[in-house]
């Protein structure tokens, strides 16, 4: 019998933080030392499963226990195309995060790092559930730790961001759950419940009962990707995280937002999906021009990220309510960009910070012959950010534009100016950290990369040239599980419904 | 007859008799510790001994009716007597409160009634054992005599106790007058036949009334801020999970089984109250300063949830009696041992129960941080807890009789309430040292055994080996066990 791996993958971390919160709290080197350990444990299994996964649209690795069989609520894990590169960003970011947070983490050190454990445990388990009430524990359990982490460690105005950020995610959650309740009950039909999603995508559902379900499903998960008028909570919560915090929070829980619609929204209510895709895309073009265009205008560096992820993920969600392979193709690959790319930025703008403490553009300048090794790691992270050809950025951004102007020329003219948007704040704010006379006397004596920083950037660098050079092994593996997406959701209508529903945006 | 079912008999037996015992011990002795083991002991025994209610045993011309169903109840009622036995002694001496034998003895007769009127299967045995329980209530609420606002708490239950009860037994009378019985039975053989009869649906609506005001539902729940407020502690505990299981599980009993068929159309008007009773209350415990009173109004708002599975209970086929009980139990493990927590933190004469004495607390005290953060989260609704479970299972009721509106109110509900709870966690953890009070928890191994048994079961109800806990029926099969291993050992001896 093999080892279950994607159990082992869930309960090491979990084993980790009860051990953790029984260590002593004094041990500071300890708690380092074991949350890194234990992350990379659980990277390297991850690596095992990527290893063994075979590039077919099925789900891998299936476990199916029962668990509470008079509800229907069984332990259903598996893997596929969609899920198995963002379990990998998670098990890659969450030792990095472990990492940068040596330094600046310095009081209940033992919380944190169990808090992180906790929270990978939570981040996997979103990923790998199949059943819908599990994932809706786990979705849950990505809450808890993040509320304690922006709360305890956060920046001044903490308190605030964290009670925002439970609040607008709960909101989404708490009416997805009825969804799927409701979802539940039609699927028994009187008889036994499930909540198994394979049970669920059986049911057969009128269009106005899809319409409410996919509404509820959708504000949940557009609240955490976030889509534009729900994005208020991104900023303050970025703001005020610890640097490990932010990476988390924009690396992998934005793009829970968006794996919830390509795994329960699309498959369960594809033609609730289809009607409201112009919607979706219209806001999706107003996220991407509106989050550039405020990013520009931002003084402090947290904020401008915060703001070009509005931007970003705006760019990953109109290829997936494109509905082309190529179009949620670049979406999956721009998800993983947009999360080694965006958690670069924020580690730099960390390491900066517990230099100098300020996060504002006014007080930087010159730093590039200060600390000429980070002003090149940091032109790289911002180059892969705005999308230059040879870095990682590219490829997700070219599929995404090639899906939007195959299905509307003018939706991809509005996306492409995303792109021109994204270069100017980028490299302005490239600018005005980097280049320029050294002004302020304190910026003068700076220290360059330390060893333990060089050694968290590393990897995400060699995957910005690596992605962006050989996107093949990547997209080989996601394509059957999204061509079978791609089918169930088109299912129904043939394809050139797509591109009147599309058409319909103008 | 009587002798083969004496052994069903033992629990009430036992706990009528614990609280002579401690009323006459106390007398020759006032030892606060002699009494609480002589009440834990009765209430352990009677535990033991509920375990073995299975199918139904009807005793005293059919007066009691002893069943699985009350066996759940009963069982829920004393494990609750105990939490707020065990760490009595201790909260007692500490906040000064005189009776601190009486308090023992009391507890055991309020056990004693909800027990029984649970078992009861005629509305005047009911009706005495609802006193029982509320008359030793009302005096636990004013015990700590010197405390104005501890009299106040009774004194208002008392008023509006009373009042409750005259409506209730008013009720009864009418019933009686239609029926000729108290038989819970005969009236339920006859209750189709009265269908359409003022008179009957009347006093139904008189005894919908009564329990109601015990559960502290909308617009009966004037009362429940301030008695949660001004009791101590320990009887907030017991009062929020004894009486609430008691009066919820006496509901289920007479509505769904006895007067479905008289009170048609009642889902439209419980529709409506369980709705206004969580915003309610809610709402009211948004802006609460003080933590007992907070959890006043919020168990206010979880009577509202509670009726949610209430709606439709006059329907043949009403399916939320499993969830109602369930969500109980999830609700009162949380509330009591959360209960049990701040009454560790109080100190003298009602002091350190403000949010603001909560400041730093979880960083200075981490388990007692992590104890309450866990009773918090499971009262929000966060899965994995026993909580979320609840609610699962009372808006899946809800869905499934067609009531998906009350189900997104209820939900939206619980976004509400995750304000208030998380603000507590926001003042244990968020604030900086300097603003920290110099509230403590105080450990006493009690307190730490009562403490660590319902944070497991907040767990335990949630996670893990859900089909020994995870629903009503699963538990029954735990008891069963538990039962069968208690009869051998019964048979070996």
């Amino acid at each position: 019998m093999h080892l279950p791996l994607l159990s082992t993958l869930l309960f090491v971390p979990l084993a980790g933080f009860i051990v953790m919160m029984m260590m002593p709290r004094a041990a500071v080197r300890v708690h380092q030392a074991f949350s890194l350990a234990i992350t990379l444990v659980v990277f390297a299994v991850s690596l095992i499963l990527l290893r063994r996964f075979i590039p077919t649209a099925d789900c891998q690795f299936v476990e199916n226990i029962p668990l509470v069989t008079t509800w229907g609520i069984s332990y259903f894990v598996g893997i596929d195309g969609i899920s198995i590169f963002l379990v990998m960003l998670v098990t890659l970011l969450t030792p990095i995060v472990v990492l940068c947070s040596y330094k600046s983490i310095t009081h209940t050190t033992r919380e944190y790092f169990a808090l992180i454990l906790l929270l990978e445990t939570g981040m996997i388990g979103a990923l790998v559930a199949l059943d819908t009430i599990v994932f809706y524990v786990f979705w849950e359990l990505m809450l808890i730790p993040m509320f304690f982490i922006i709360g305890i460690w956060g920046g001044p105005r903490r308190i605030y961001a964290t009670v925002k950020f439970v609040i607008f995610t709960l909101s989404g959650s708490l009416l997805m759950l009825v969804a799927l309740i409701y979802l539940a009950v039609h699927a028994a039909a009187g008889g036994a419940l499930s909540f198994s999603l394979t049970d669920l995508m059986a049911v057969k559902l009128s269009v106005t009962e899809q319409c409410w379900l996919f509404g509820a499903f959708a504000l949940a998960f557009a609240i955490k990707v976030p889509m534009f008028p729900l994005h208020t909570w991104l900023p303050d919560a970025h703001v005020e995280a610890p640097t490990g915090g932010s990476v988390i929070l924009a690396a992998v829980l934005l793009k829970m937002g968006v794996y919830g619609f390509l795994r329960f929204a699309f498959p369960l209510f594809p033609d609730a999906a289809h009607i409201c895709a112009p919607l979706m895309i219209a806001l999706s073009v107003v996220a991407i021009i509106y989050g550039a265009l405020v990013a520009f205008a931002q003084d402090d560096a947290k904020k401008l990220v915060a703001y070009s992820s509005v931007s970003h993920m705006g760019f990953v969600m109109i290829g997936l309510f494109v509905f082309s392979v190529e179009g949620v193709q670049g979406s999956m690959y721009q998800m993983l960009n947009h999360g080694l790319s965006t958690g670069a930025l924020f580690l730099i703008i960390g390491m900066l910070y517990e230099r100098r403490h300020t996060r504002l553009f006014s007080d930087y300048g010159g730093l590039a012959k200060t600390v000429p090794l980070l002003a090149v790691v940091l032109l790289v992270a911002v180059l892969s950010s705005a999308g230059l050809p040879g870095l990682n950025g590219f490829v997700g951004e070219f599929l995404i534009l090639l899906a939007a102007f195959q299905a509307s020329p003018l939706i991809g003219a509005l996306a492409a100016t995303g792109v021109v948007l994204g270069a100017v704040y980028l490299l302005y704010m490239y600018q005005r950290v980097m280049f320029g006379p050294v002004t302020k006397q304190e910026n003068k004596g700076l220290k360059d990369l330390s060893m333990r920083e060089a050694i968290i950037l590393a990897p995400l660098i060699i995957l910005f040239v690596l992605m962006g050079f050989f996107p093949g092994p990547i997209l080989r593996r996601t394509e059957p599980s999204v061509q079978k997406l791609i089918l169930q959701v088109n299912g129904s209508n043939p394809h050139d419904v797509t591109l009147n529903g599309a058409h319909d945006a103008r | 007859m009587m002798l083969d079912n004496l052994q069903s008999m033992i629990p009430i037996i036992v706990l009528s008799f614990g609280v002579v015992v401690v009323l006459v011990v106390s007398a020759f002795r006032s030892s606060s510790l002699l009494n609480s083991t002589l009440a834990v002991g009765a209430l352990g025994c009677a535990a033991v001994f509920i375990c073995g209610w299975d199918q139904p045993v009807l005793l005293f011309s059919n007066t009691l009716k002893l069943d699985a169903f009350a066996r759940i109840g009963a069982l829920a009622c004393v494990c609750a007597g105990i939490i707020a036995c065990l760490p009595a002694a201790s909260y007692l001496k500490r906040t000064r409160i005189a009776l601190h034998d009486e308090y023992f003895a009391l507890v055991l007769a309020s056990v004693t009634g909800m027990v029984v009127m649970m078992a009861a299967n005629d509305l005047m045995v009911m009706f005495v054992n609802l006193e029982i329980m509320s008359i030793a209530m009302y005096i636990l609420c004013g015990i700590n005599r010197f405390s104005t606002k501890s009299t106040e708490s009774a004194l208002k239950y008392f008023i509006n106790g009373a009042v409750s009860s005259a409506i209730l037994l008013f009720g009864i009378a009418m019933l009686y007058g239609v029926f000729g019985t108290t038989n819970l039975d005969a009236i339920a053989s006859q209750a189709s036949s009265a269908h359409g009869s003022l008179l009957a649906l009347f006093g139904a609506a008189c005894l919908l009334v009564g329990f109601l005001f015990k559960l502290g539902v909308f617009p009966f729940h004037m009362w429940v801020p301030d008695v949660y407020q001004g009791a101590p502690t320990l009887v907030t505990g017991l009062m929020a999970a004894g009486i609430r299981i008691a009066a919820g599980v006496v509901l289920i009993r007479l509505f769904a089984d006895v007067f479905a068929p008289l009170a048609p159309g009642w889902d439209r008007m419980l529709w409506w109250i369980a709705a206004i009773t969580m915003t309610i209350g809610n709402f009211s415990a948004l802006v609460q300063n003080n933590v007992k009173r907070m959890l006043g109004y919020s168990s206010i708002a979880h009577a509202g949830y509670l009726m949610v599975a209430f709606v439709g209970l006059t329907s043949a086929n009403f399916s939320g009696a499993e969830a109602a009980v369930y969500y109980l139990i999830a609700y009162s493990v949380a509330s009591l041992g959360m209960l049990v927590v701040v009454g560790q933190i109080e100190g003298e004469r009602e002091t350190f129960l403000e949010y603001d004495d909560y400041k730093g607390l979880g960083l200075r005290h981490p388990w007692a941080g992590v104890a309450l953060s866990i009773f918090l989260l499971s009262l929000t609704g966060i899965p994995p807890l026993a909580g979320f479970f609840g609610k699962l299972s009372l808006f899946s009721t809800a869905i499934k009789n067609g009531y998906t509106g009350l189900a997104v109110i209820g939900v939206l509900n619980s976004l509400v309430s995750a304000y208030f709870y998380f603000r507590l966690m926001v003042n244990m953890y968020m604030h900086k040292s300097a603003e920290v009070k110099p509230a403590a928890f105080i450990r006493t191994p009690m307190a730490f055994v009562t403490i660590l048994t319902c944070c497991f079961l907040t767990l335990w109800f949630g996670f893990g080996p859900f089909q020994i806990f995870g629903a009503i029926p699963s538990v029954d099969t735990l008891v069963n066990e538990i039962a069968s291993a208690i009869g051998a050992v019964q048979s070996r001896l």
